[in-house]
């Protein structure tokens, strides 16, 4: 059976609450367990399976915050529910689809709480990532407009976020400081949080809304994300494409009799880590640079929501010499031409449609 | 620089591109806002602003040729981008690359805009 643990310092609201749940506990397969200030709270996670804890926020003793800076270093998977009169419909609905919102606005609606706890149990089963995450704890103390310094870590990254009246003034990092730091830090995950009453930073190098600060946190670790999706995909791709490079071989092999003379080299590499897969005069250099050209311009047009590259990125250069590259996919063909009389439309055509001829375009798809 | 000439300039490359043209601006590097053009795309004018100086800076110290006389790119959707530097000014155009000869752009339109190009810049 699954243990609820809730820590509120007002005794008959505890009373009231436990009652009302252990009635819904027998039906749904859950016990309440109860604790008056984070001290017990303590003593009752290092004795007992805890699945949930629920707490009130300002208590005698150790705190509610203190309590989840405690969770948060010696019971990181542990899902945390607030209970706070203080509670931002606007920023819940921006942030609960990524799971880190866990908060219960007073006066307590019965139902919602049950529905809550129902669905935090159920979501543990399913294996959802759990426990209180960094930017729903400073939303929180945002909520309540208190002051606190937090010591934030990471393995060996850490952080200090300076808290004053609800507002976040400062931030450093070893490297960073103010909203960079800010920025930084708020979308760590699995930390360890320490915390210190009251803010010791005198002045202000931030001066935008705690809530605003974790919405473009997050907004910023999303497009990051987005990014790391699009390389994983272009790695899960490479081994499509080692296995099509005899196609490509036939290619090189058409053009290097047909225009050795007019081509200075012909190059497909890897846009990962720009090793050549095959070519003739291949060139590491020319592929090393042109690869971060095409990779940063990828990034570019991405950022600013232009289309992406299809079919090829041509330089012209003041001697006409021309370098053509092709990116497919996780690879790109670069070729150095020296000859403007080259049929380049010839050349087009035939990375493009002979290219899309096997089963290198379909495969990316 | 002649503005009036960069305007001809653009009439000039209306002309040779006919209905393939999509947009097209002059801009300076420095500014990074259109100083004559035809739709204009002011996003477009600082993404390639970007773009162009993202390439400079790549080649910049590489044994390899900076760039030179353009730079074209194919883009999903039917488009295509031609980036024409030249000193402290830019040329971008946006055009259909399904109703835009490439031969066409490469051998007449594109020689035709640099020339003009030039000559609007000397004055």
């Amino acid at each position: 059976m699954k243990k609820v643990l809730i820590v509120d310092d007002e005794k008959m609201f505890l009373r009231t609450l436990c009652e009302g749940l252990s009635i819904h506990g027998k039906n749904y397969d859950f016990k309440i367990v109860t604790a008056n200030n984070g001290r017990q709270a303590i003593d009752i996670l290092n004795s007992t399976e805890i699945d949930l804890v629920i707490t009130d926020l300002r208590m005698p003793e150790i705190d509610g915050f203190k309590l989840i800076a405690y969770i948060s270093s010696k019971f990181k998977d542990l899902p945390v529910m607030v209970m706070t009169a203080y509670g931002s419909y606007n920023i819940e609905m921006e942030i609960r689809d990524k799971g880190i919102l866990h908060y219960i606005e007073k006066p307590i609606d019965f139902e919602d709480l049950l529905k809550k706890i129902l669905s935090e149990l159920k979501a543990e089963r399913r294996g959802r990532v759990k426990g209180m995450n960094l930017a729903t704890f400073l939303q929180i103390i945002g909520m309540e407009k208190i002051s606190y310094t937090l010591t934030v870590t990471r393995g060996k990254d850490f952080g200090n976020l300076y808290i004053k009246d609800g507002e976040l003034i400062h931030a450093e990092t070893k490297n960073k400081k103010g909203m960079e730091a800010a920025m930084d830090i708020i979308t760590w995950d699995g930390v360890t949080i320490d915390l210190i009453d009251n803010c010791n930073f005198k002045g202000n190098t931030i001066n935008m809304a705690l809530e605003n600060i974790l919405l473009q946190a997050y907004k910023t670790k999303d497009e990051l994300e987005n990014r790391k999706k699009k390389l994983n995909k272009r790695k899960n791709e490479k081994q499509i494409n080692l296995v099509d490079s005899e196609k490509i071989n036939e290619i090189i092999n058409f053009i290097n009799s047909n225009y050795n003379s007019s081509i200075k080299s012909l190059n497909i590499f890897s846009l990962l880590d720009k090793k050549i897969i095959t070519g003739w005069n291949i060139n590491n250099e020319l592929c090393g640079i042109y690869g971060d050209i095409v990779n940063n311009l990828d990034n570019i047009l991405d950022e600013c929501g232009f289309p992406d590259i299809d079919k090829y990125f041509l330089i012209r250069f003041r001697n006409d010499h021309l370098i053509y590259i092709f990116p497919l996919g996780d690879i790109a063909c670069l070729i150095q031409i020296n000859d403007i009389n080259v049929p380049l439309g010839f050349i087009i055509e035939m990375f493009t449609s002979k290219l899309s001829n096997t089963n290198l375009k379909k495969d990316y798809q | 620089m002649k503005a009036q000439k960069l305007m001809e300039a653009v009439e000039t490359l209306k002309g040779d591109l006919e209905g393939s043209l999509i947009a097209t601006d002059i801009w300076s590097v420095n500014q990074g806002i259109s100083l004559a053009g035809y739709n204009s795309q002011p996003k477009a004018v600082a993404l390639f602003n970007k773009v162009t100086d993202m390439i400079n800076k790549t080649l910049t110290g590489s044994n390899f040729p900076e760039l030179g006389k353009y730079y074209i790119l194919d883009l999903v959707d039917e488009k295509m981008v031609v980036i024409i530097p030249m000193d402290e000014y830019q040329w971008g155009i946006l055009l259909n690359s399904q109703t835009a000869p490439l031969g066409l752009l490469l051998n007449i339109a594109i020689p035709n805009a640099i020339s003009a190009f030039e000559e609007a810049l000397i004055g």
